[in-house]
């Protein structure tokens, strides 16, 4: 891959992650010196109209931001030239299924590529079109495709227009740890994998598979009670 | 020629034309008319007016009530060419709102109001397309000389402006508010410059809440027949929750007269179609008119194209011959300050298959499902990294084959191509045929 923009790893900034603290107010907190660093270079390459280009860098903030208060989320690479796009990370309970496995298996972490187009501005996208699972394989979910190397994940019917890039992440932190669940293949909403709906129909008593929220450390390795 | 599926209307007879339109045929009892024969003599008009009328080509989206009433009435003009998009298919209530019969409930709303056009008016090429007009490529309005937009859909409306502004389109747009019993037609002129406002400059935060309300996608709308992805970039809205026009039936036609006769005025009278909204109301009997404006913080992209000529087909075409036509350098600063969207491609960089999910170059253009082989080692098709696939590629990312023509880097078939250099976006078409001149 060319042109690809790496980020290095960043200490988290002192900002403890019970600090009441709202989405809004991401654009208002400051990055650590290493990661505004970050920022002002992968920003210098943005490209197109004024209203995009400055949308992308507030997303690129805040998502970084995100990133020093939320330990268990990590933002690998950030490529914000034209449609934003990033590869994350998140450490949750991720359900896989491969094959010939006789029960769940549950992955400690989750890697996504977003892609987030210019279109988001003034249209309302479809809720797969943002997120693919890259790792791990076989995420066994009702809202994912299943099989194949990528993975896609459908955050609902509708989205709002402008929707932002940190709500995508809590959307699908909540999906991947079935805290939302949509498991009924007659929904309007529909499913991606019809036999992922059925088997947590039978299985309800594994849903949640996380009550933590995203910038809790309960489930973190190392963490204490 | 070919029948059209039985599911739109069976009787129709059509061949495929450019952007996924069908052109409607002339039946075999089709009775040619002359246009001209009931034309009054406009006062103190010394334009000709049927011969300008004869050589107008007109883009409709929509043709429910409103739409259709306009589609009728411009077939009786006698036009060269009329464009009609719409995906919707008429219900029973739509007798109630509708210039239809009985047997036309269940079909497709834009073969039946174009089939009627076409036997009104033989002469005038029909072309019509039953689907979203999103999924329409954006060249499909370059040569259309006005684009008419009779839709309550907000997505429909706001795309619809943003083409129009794209390409410099004049954009009429005629709705009602039925309660009220009012006839509305908004125009946009695109005349260029900075103060030209599209139908979104003047959405508050519940309209954006609303569009995002009327458009759903469902999971399985995402999936195709072979239960495989479809890619964003082809992606299908599943439904539209829209609610159905409220209306009378006169108050719809009131609306599809309206615009018309501000055509009328923007041809004969040369009156400018200036951004405004022109209103009847029909329980005071007054109509008022009033000027609509830039919102310069409206959300969506004014940009507006220019169009430079090629003289190779796009398939043949090289990025470095783009840049050129687009007065660009090629140079390192060049590059990074350039996109390239080809509409039906995606630029990917690397893919993984099955056997290790170790990434494979791909480096070329790929369509849906955005595959790209077998893996030479396990055999295994190779899916597209979506986070090294690109819709909008960086021109920074073609470096290496910039003198390359792009049928060799996968993109064939090609109808239009769009180039960002910095602020200023190009777009490009193949060369025009003798016919499109």
């Amino acid at each position: 891959m060319t042109n690809e923009i790496e980020f290095d790893p960043i200490e988290f900034s002192e900002i403890p992650a019970s600090a009441s603290v709202g989405l809004d107010d991401l654009s208002e907190i400051e990055l650590s010196p290493p990661t505004q660093s970050f920022y002002d270079r992968i920003t210098e390459k943005v490209q197109g109209p004024a209203v995009w280009a400055s949308r992308k860098r507030r997303e690129v903030h805040d998502l970084l931001v995100l990133s020093e208060m939320a330990p268990r989320f990590h933002v690998d690479v950030l490529d914000p030239r034209v449609d934003l796009k990033a590869l994350l990370r998140i450490q949750c309970p991720v359900p896989c299924l491969p094959p010939g496995s006789e029960g769940l298996i549950i992955a400690s972490e989750v890697v996504l590529a977003l892609s987030y187009p210019q279109e988001v501005l003034h249209q309302s996208l479809p809720g797969y079109g943002f997120l693919n699972i890259l790792s791990p394989g076989d995420v066994w979910l009702a809202n994912t495709t299943f099989g194949g190397p990528v993975q896609k994940v459908c955050l609902g019917v509708t989205m709002p227009v402008g929707i932002r890039t940190v709500e995508l992440l809590l959307a699908v932190y909540g999906a991947i740890t079935l805290q939302t669940v949509q498991i009924d293949e007659e929904d309007r909403a529909g499913v991606f994998n019809t036999e992922a709906a059925r088997y947590y129909q039978q299985r309800k008593d594994i849903i949640p598979l996380s009550r933590v929220p995203f910038l809790g450390t309960a489930d973190l390795e190392g963490a204490t009670p | 020629m070919k029948p059209n599926p039985d599911r739109v209307c069976s009787q129709i007879e059509s061949i495929e034309a450019q952007f996924g339109f069908e052109e409607i045929l002339a039946g075999p009892n089709a009775v040619s008319v002359d246009p001209q024969d009931r034309l009054p003599r406009f006062h103190d008009v010394r334009l000709p007016v049927g011969e300008i009328l004869s050589g107008l080509s007109i883009f409709l989206v929509g043709s429910g009530s409103i739409g259709m009433d306009i589609a009728e009435r411009l077939a009786r003009l006698g036009i060269k060419n009329l464009f009609i998009v719409d995906g919707g298919h008429f219900k029973d209530a739509s007798l109630l709102t509708h210039s239809v019969l009985p047997d036309d409930i269940g079909k497709s709303k834009a073969w039946i109001v174009g089939a009627r056009c076409k036997a009104i008016s033989p002469q005038t090429r029909v072309f019509v397309y039953d689907s979203a007009f999103e999924e329409l490529a954006e060249a499909a309005i370059a040569d259309s000389d006005f684009v008419f937009l009779a839709s309550d859909n907000l997505a429909v409306e706001v795309e619809a402006g943003r083409r129009c502004t794209a390409f410099q389109k004049p954009l009429l747009q005629a709705s009602l508010a039925g309660e009220v019993l009012v006839a509305q037609v908004r125009t946009f002129g695109n005349n260029g410059g900075d103060a030209q406002a599209c139908p979104a400059c003047q959405y508050n935060d519940r309209e954006w809440e609303l569009l995002a309300h009327q458009t759903r996608y469902s999971c399985e709308g995402a999936l195709n027949e072979d239960g495989a992805f479809i890619s964003p970039s082809t992606r299908k809205k599943t439904r539209d929750a829209v609610p159905p026009t409220m209306s009378v039936s006169f108050l719809c036609s009131m609306a599809a007269n309206l615009l018309l006769t501000g055509l009328f005025r923007h041809l004969f009278i040369k009156e400018s179609i200036e951004d405004q909204v022109a209103e009847f109301a029909g329980f005071t009997l007054r109509s008022t008119v009033s000027p609509l404006y830039r919102n310069p913080e409206c959300r969506c992209d004014h940009t507006i194209y220019e169009r430079p000529e090629l003289a190779s087909p796009l398939h043949k075409t090289s990025g470095k011959e783009l840049l050129l036509a687009a007065g660009s350098g090629v140079d390192p600063l060049a590059l990074e300050s350039a996109s390239l969207t080809i509409a039906g491609y995606q630029w990917a960089e690397t893919g993984t298959c099955g056997c290790s999910h170790q990434p494979s170059k791909i480096r070329r253009f790929v369509s849906p499902p955005l595959t790209a082989g077998p893996c030479v080692a396990c055999g295994d098709i190779i899916h597209a990294n979506p986070f090294a696939t690109f819709d909008r590629v960086p021109v920074s990312n073609l470096a290496d084959f910039l003198d390359r023509p792009l049928d060799e880097l996968g993109a064939k078939g090609l109808d239009s191509v769009l180039l960002r250099v910095g602020e200023n976006v190009f777009h490009f078409e193949n060369p025009r045929t003798e016919f499109q001149k």
